[in-house]
């Protein structure tokens, strides 16, 4: 592009103030960086090239995003080993509950067998007896 | 808005938050770290960002007021460093040797200017905002922004006309 000199230097007076637009300031920038522009403008040509390098830096910072991720999950992390910890100890829990229920059962299973064993020998005991009653009635027959 | 929605939205604006803290906190490591908070807030904050209409313009404003916070915070921790480097950008001759590089040079001139000038320099030379953006970021009226980048350009001229009238470049 092709500007003429008394252009660049009303831009530049403008450009001074603070009055020119970002149209005009682009046309200086685009009139700077070719390498055709007048000696006479050296310094702003400086100051153009400054801008121009400096909108190019980059800053090379990582966002490290990745980190807040997990931080969301963190507390489903917290919330999902709380349940498992709460699950393992009523789990625990329950499990020696049954076992004492188990255990009961067994004493009583083991105590009945021990009733049932002690009645039946008395019944036994008890047949045993019978001859006793007819001892008895014999004996009373004879001895009145 | 979504992670996609972020990523294409507030990444390509991250370099122009660096520039803009590099250029307010003078210091790459502080400018680094105030990146990353900005960009951490503006995650933070993504559900509220579709009501905004302009993206850029809002983070622009979060960096400003982060890095005036910081420079607040700094100011009266590193107040001897601050007057060290402003003795050294004054010292003439021997910083000017040092900065061979014209390209430097201009750095130092801006620099050397108040924050608030050096941050419309920025946002309006280097990044391009208009006008009417540079109000709402800086929080001033339209006479105001143009007074001050008028003065930070007439300034950083004056010096750069001098250097080359002493043949410094």
């Amino acid at each position: 592009m092709d500007f003429s000199k008394a252009y660049i230097t009303k831009l530049l007076d403008l450009f001074d103030d603070g009055e020119t637009t970002l149209e005009q300031e682009r046309d200086l920038k685009s009139y700077f960086a070719s390498e055709s522009y007048d000696k006479d403008f050296e310094p702003y040509a400086v100051l153009f090239s400054y801008f121009e390098t400096e909108s190019k830096t980059t800053s090379q910072v990582e966002v490290d995003l990745q980190s807040s991720k997990p931080n969301k999950f963190l507390w489903l992390n917290v919330a999902a080993s709380i349940v498992v910890i709460l699950g393992a100890v009523w789990l625990f829990t329950y499990y020696e509950k049954q076992q004492d229920i188990q255990a009961a059962r067994i004493a009583f299973e083991k105590t009945q067998n021990a009733l049932n064993f002690l009645s039946y020998n008395m019944n036994e005991g008890l047949e045993k007896l019978e001859y006793i009653e007819v001892f008895n009635t014999q004996k009373n027959k004879i001895i009145k | 808005m979504t992670s996609e929605d972020y990523n294409k939205h507030i990444l390509p604006v991250r370099d122009k938050i660096f520039r803009f803290s590099l250029r307010l906190l003078s210091s790459e490591a502080a400018a680094k770290d105030a990146t990353q908070d900005v960009l951490m807030k503006l995650w933070n904050r993504r559900a509220k960002l579709s009501a905004v209409t302009n993206v850029e313009a809002y983070a622009m404003t979060m960096t400003k007021n982060l890095c005036y916070d910081v420079l607040k915070s700094k100011h009266h921790k590193t107040l001897e460093l601050v007057h060290n480097s402003y003795s050294e950008t004054n010292s003439g001759l021997g910083s000017q040797i040092e900065a061979r590089d014209e390209v430097d040079l201009v750095k130092k001139f801006i620099d050397a200017l108040p924050e608030q000038q050096r941050a419309i320099i920025q946002l309006r030379d280097v990044e391009q905002f208009s006008n009417k953006e540079i109000e709402d970021i800086m929080g001033m009226n339209s006479t105001s922004v143009r007074v001050a980048l008028s003065r930070a350009r007439k300034k950083i001229m004056n010096e750069l006309k001098k250097t080359s009238a002493y043949g410094l470049q």
